[in-house]
C-alpha cells in the first residue's frame, strides 16, 4: 500500500511538473505570436480564434488559419475546401498557429504541396469522408465524458459533464441526419 | 539587432546579434546553416508588416528570422 501510495504521488508530482512545462511554453509560444502578428492580425486571433493570409500565388484566394483545424481555403469570399498540415513535433498551441501561417505566406508552394486537400461538401464529394472522422471522434468523446461523469472525482465536472453529453450527442444527431442528407 | 526565434516544443529559443559584431555574426551563421541542414525552414519577417518571407541564406542584416520544423500533411 505504502508503495503504491509512493508511485501515486510520484505520478501526481510529474504531472503537475509537466503541467508547469507546459504552460511556461505556452506563455512563451504566445508571447512569440504577438511579436509576430501584425496589429489587424493579432486582433483577429483574440477576437475569432484565427487568422487570414492572402495567398500570392491566387490573388482570388484567402487562407483561414487557425491552430488545431484544417486551413480553410475561401476563393471570392467562398469556401472551397480545406487544406490539412500540422507540424511533425509537438509544438505550443500558439506555435502550431505561427508555424501554419508562416508557410502559407512565406512558402505557399510548399504548403500546397505538403498539405492534403480537402474538398467541402459540393462538387464530388466526401460528404462520407469528412463525416466519418467527425462521428468517430463524437463517439469518442461521448464515451470519454461519461467515463469522466462516471468517476465522480468531481462533483462540479457531473453536470458540467451531462450539458456536454447533450451538447455532444445533439451535434452528433445533426452531423448525422446532415450527412444523410449531403449523401 | 536581429532575432532568429526557433520554434520547439518547451516554447522557442532565441539567437541574437549584432550585425556590428562578427563573432556575434558568425555563431548565428553557423547556427542558421546547422538547422538549415536538419530540416528546418526558415522566414524573415517584414519589420513593418509581419509579412513573412522564407530564406534559404543568412544574412546579417536581417531583423526578425522564425524557423520552424517541417510539416506534413493531417
Amino acid at each position: 500500500m505504502g508503495r503504491f501510495l509512493g508511485w501515486v504521488s510520484s505520478y501526481l508530482r510529474r504531472r503537475r511538473e509537466e503541467r508547469r512545462v507546459q504552460a511556461i511554453a505556452e506563455e512563451r509560444a504566445e508571447a512569440l505570436l504577438r511579436d509576430s502578428l501584425s496589429e489587424e492580425e493579432w486582433r483577429c486571433w483574440q477576437q475569432f480564434g484565427y487568422i487570414e493570409v492572402g495567398s500570392r500565388l491566387h490573388p482570388q484566394r484567402r487562407y483561414l488559419v487557425a491552430p488545431d483545424t484544417p486551413v480553410i481555403v475561401l476563393e471570392r469570399g467562398r469556401a472551397v475546401g480545406a487544406i490539412c498540415i500540422q507540424p511533425q513535433e509537438r509544438l505550443p498551441r500558439a506555435d502550431r498557429l505561427l508555424a501554419k501561417k508562416l508557410l502559407a505566406e512565406g512558402d505557399e508552394p510548399t504548403f500546397l504541396k505538403v498539405g492534403n486537400w480537402i474538398p467541402l461538401l459540393h462538387g464530388g464529394v466526401s460528404a462520407r469522408e469528412l463525416m466519418a472522422p467527425t462521428r468517430a471522434a463524437g463517439t469518442l468523446a461521448l464515451i470519454w465524458l461519461m467515463i469522466v461523469g462516471s468517476m465522480g472525482v468531481l462533483a462540479l465536472l457531473q453536470w458540467q459533464g451531462a450539458v456536454l453529453v447533450l451538447l455532444a450527442l445533439l451535434t452528433w444527431g445533426a452531423l448525422a441526419v446532415r450527412g444523410r442528407a449531403a449523401r | 539587432m536581429g532575432v532568429l526565434r526557433i520554434l520547439g516544443p518547451q516554447g522557442d529559443t532565441t539567437l541574437t546579434w549584432d550585425p556590428k559584431a562578427p563573432e556575434e555574426v558568425e555563431e548565428v551563421r553557423r547556427r542558421f546553416e546547422e538547422i538549415v541542414r536538419e530540416g528546418y525552414l526558415v522566414f524573415e519577417l517584414d519589420p513593418a508588416t509581419k509579412q513573412a518571407e522564407r530564406v534559404h541564406r543568412f544574412d546579417p542584416e536581417q531583423k526578425e528570422l522564425r524557423a520552424i520544423r517541417p510539416m506534413a500533411g493531417g
